[in-house]
């Protein structure tokens, strides 16, 4: 029997009563003034309160009892209460079983990239790239100024490793001259593919233009860009999914460390594009070396701050050299 | 009539909490997500069952179904019309623009939803939306403190709190809402515009001295990986920004609602102390790596709640008996209404 009051749901007004319960049957509410019983069927139980469906409610004076909790609520809402009620132990086993599918779905995602990446068409992706590149266009690009004759040389080049790549569409290959971005090549999803003026000033050599050719060449066709673009969003669907139920700061921190995930992710991708690069070089009969010569060369020309690497998105080009050689 | 000053009482503890907590992350992963509606219940459940207003705690009544069911039309739609921008432009500009008209009727139905499953007592509230004081609310009135530099920008909350929170109802007595302005105005100014400015000097100083391009960086985004730190710090800084500023309206918020003739409320939550607890709750969630959550949320919410205090009269159970009764006579309308949630 338990004490408490008793609401019509027509009234704030509480009655004093008692509840009568056993797990055969509906709980009873008495109501001694009025010499009243009424059988009542629970739909939900929350903290002291019990809801009956017939819009009543009971308010226990005390905690309810557990037993009187587990005869009422279905099984499935029991385990569930079993499974919240904290102890150090099971706390470490949770903890451990949560981290456990943290890391399962963080390396699924990843294992999927490439699969889900496989489902969006390649008419698609190259829209895509097509858009982002007229974006920039505007503001970070200027026409170049490279000869007519070592851009037709460097196009040739292009052309032959591309022949021998995997590629079924050809992206577009631009030379631009890029000030804010300085000595860089950038491939866009599908293509096309942009080398700066800047870059071929500081390479000279042409062959070490090929070889970073050669290198966004493997973006273009391992799709890198939309698999970035379908691991940040699934990390960030996972950390929403996880962390959505909570407001406040958590969420906050949660969207940052998902920013800075992203930050460090695709550095793999460097690596596996500088690996690519070389077997490119060698298939399309040039010198395979032409990769890390580069890497070299702009290590020299513009030395690494220390303590960054967390932020970039490419590896450390000494990394990169280390894991060529 | 007399009236007794009393806190509202909260009861949660941090360890129960944190199984609940605990519990809601890993069914909600194992799910797949899945779960995460039916956390949002059990969460909301707990800390309103362990409200004590006059030695009664709330209910809270939606179901994880409609909370599903509230965010599936909400990613459906997202879906529709990122394909109808993509395949089919013209006709996304007619349903953009047809959303942007029904955000004010989905943003009412959500918080009518919200009021209809919080009950007290065993009475529900009740908000009773008009769809243009909340197209004002939600729409008018952050564009103009967005082109206005943020100036209107304590006038759009207020107007928006004022809005919200004067159409609630209990028992068929609306609460009665005196904002003061000036107010707004002063926490405005002490709460974001003195931070932002200090960021924005100390950010000037920062990059002036120790932001330098590099002569080139092949496939190095080298000048982004320099100011990523900084844009991290400013981006937490800023959240941090936003959410010491929410609190404190809502504590603006409790020093001007009323129910007439049966309660008002005041506070005596100190600025300095309140901005302690963030602080150090924000430290202790980042050193502990996220599983402080449970001990923060519950350190706040007590902190809160039991700096309300609520000033009722004396005739308060009569007065929610009496409400009671005219709630149910007009809101018979909102009988069958099985509402969604859609998170607005």
């Amino acid at each position: 029997m338990i004490k408490g009051q008793y609401f019509d749901g027509t009234s704030a007004q509480g009655k004093t009563a008692r509840l009568s319960w056993s797990t055969l049957a509906s709980p009873l509410v008495l109501l001694p003034d009025e010499a009243l019983s009424l059988s009542v069927e629970v739909t939900s139980i929350q903290g002291s309160q019990v809801f009956f469906k017939d819009g009543t409610s009971f308010m226990g004076d005390a905690t309810l009892p557990t037993d009187f909790c587990a005869a009422y609520q279905p099984s499935i809402l029991n385990w569930i209460r079993q499974l919240e009620v904290f102890s150090v132990k099971k706390s470490l086993v949770l903890g451990t079983c949560f981290i456990l599918c943290v890391v399962v779905l963080r390396f699924s995602i990843e294992v999927l990239a490439p699969v889900i990446t496989d489902f969006v068409p390649v008419d698609a992706e190259i829209a895509l790239g097509q858009e982002t590149y007229e974006a920039m266009y505007d503001q970070h690009f200027l026409p170049s100024k490279l000869s007519i004759a070592e851009r037709k040389r460097l196009q040739r080049a292009y052309d032959e490793l591309w022949a021998v790549s995997n590629l079924k569409h050809k992206p577009t290959l631009h030379f631009k001259q890029a000030p804010d971005i300085g000595a860089n090549a950038l491939a866009f999803p599908g293509g096309p593919i942009v080398v700066t003026d800047e870059l071929v000033h500081l390479l000279r050599d042409e062959a070490l233009v090929e070889a970073v050719i050669a290198h966004e060449l493997a973006h273009v066709e391992h799709r890198h860009s939309l698999q970035k673009v379908v691991i940040v969003a699934g990390t960030l669907a996972v950390a929403s999914v996880i962390f959505g139920a909570e407001e406040g700061l958590s969420e906050e921190l949660v969207a940052a460390v998902v920013n800075l995930y992203a930050f460090q992710h695709s550095q793999k991708f460097e690596l596996a594009s500088d690996q690519y690069a070389v077997d490119l070089l060698m298939k399309a009969g040039r010198d395979s070396a032409a990769v890390s010569e580069s890497l070299a060369l702009l290590l020299a020309n513009s030395p690494e701050k220390e303590g960054l690497s967390l932020f970039s998105t490419h590896p450390e080009k000494q990394a990169r050299l280390d894991a060529l050689n | 009539m007399s009236i007794f000053a009393k806190p509202l009482e909260f009861k949660g503890q941090s360890s129960e909490y944190f199984g609940i907590w605990l519990s809601n992350l890993l069914l909600t992963i194992v799910t797949l997500g899945i779960y995460s509606a039916w956390a949002k219940v059990r969460r909301k459940q707990y800390f309103y069952n362990n409200t004590y207003l006059e030695d009664a705690g709330f209910g809270y009544h939606a179901t994880g179904l409609q909370i599903l069911k509230g965010r599936l039309l909400v990613l459906a739609g997202f879906l529709l019309l990122n394909l109808l921008a993509t395949f089919l432009p013209v006709l996304y500009g007619f349903v953009g623009l047809a959303l942007f008209f029904l955000s004010p009727y989905l943003i009412n139905l959500s918080l009518q939803f919200n009021a209809r499953v919080t009950s007290y007592r065993n009475v529900r509230f009740h908000f009773e939306g008009s769809y243009w004081e909340a197209f004002l609310a939600y729409i008018v009135m952050p564009f103009l403190s967005v082109i206005t530099l943020g100036l209107l920008a304590p006038v759009a909350v207020r107007f928006l709190l004022n809005y919200v929170w004067s159409r609630i109802s209990y028992g068929g007595h609306s609460i009665d809402t005196h904002l003061s302005l000036s107010d707004f105005y002063k926490l405005f100014g002490v709460s974001v515009i003195l931070p932002v400015t200090g960021l924005f000097v100390l950010a000037t100083v920062l990059m002036t001295l120790s932001f330098t391009r590099p002569e080139s960086a092949f496939s190095d985004n080298y000048a982004m990986a320099s100011i990523a730190p900084f844009l991290l710090g400013f981006y937490v800084y800023i959240f941090f920004i936003g959410f010491v500023y929410r609190i404190f309206c809502m504590t603006l918020l409790f020093k001007g609602i009323a129910i007439p003739g049966a309660i008002r409320f005041s506070n005596t939550i100190h600025p300095g102390r309140l901005l302690f607890i963030l602080i150090t709750n924000f430290l202790a969630i980042i050193l502990s790596i996220g599983l402080l959550i449970p001990w923060a949320q519950i350190r706040q919410h007590r902190y809160i709640t039991e700096n309300i205090a609520t000033h009722a009269s004396t005739d308060f159970a009569e007065f929610v008996a009496e409400a009671a009764e005219k709630q149910s006579a007009f809101g018979e309308e909102f009988a069958d209404f099985d509402g969604v949630d859609l998170g607005l």
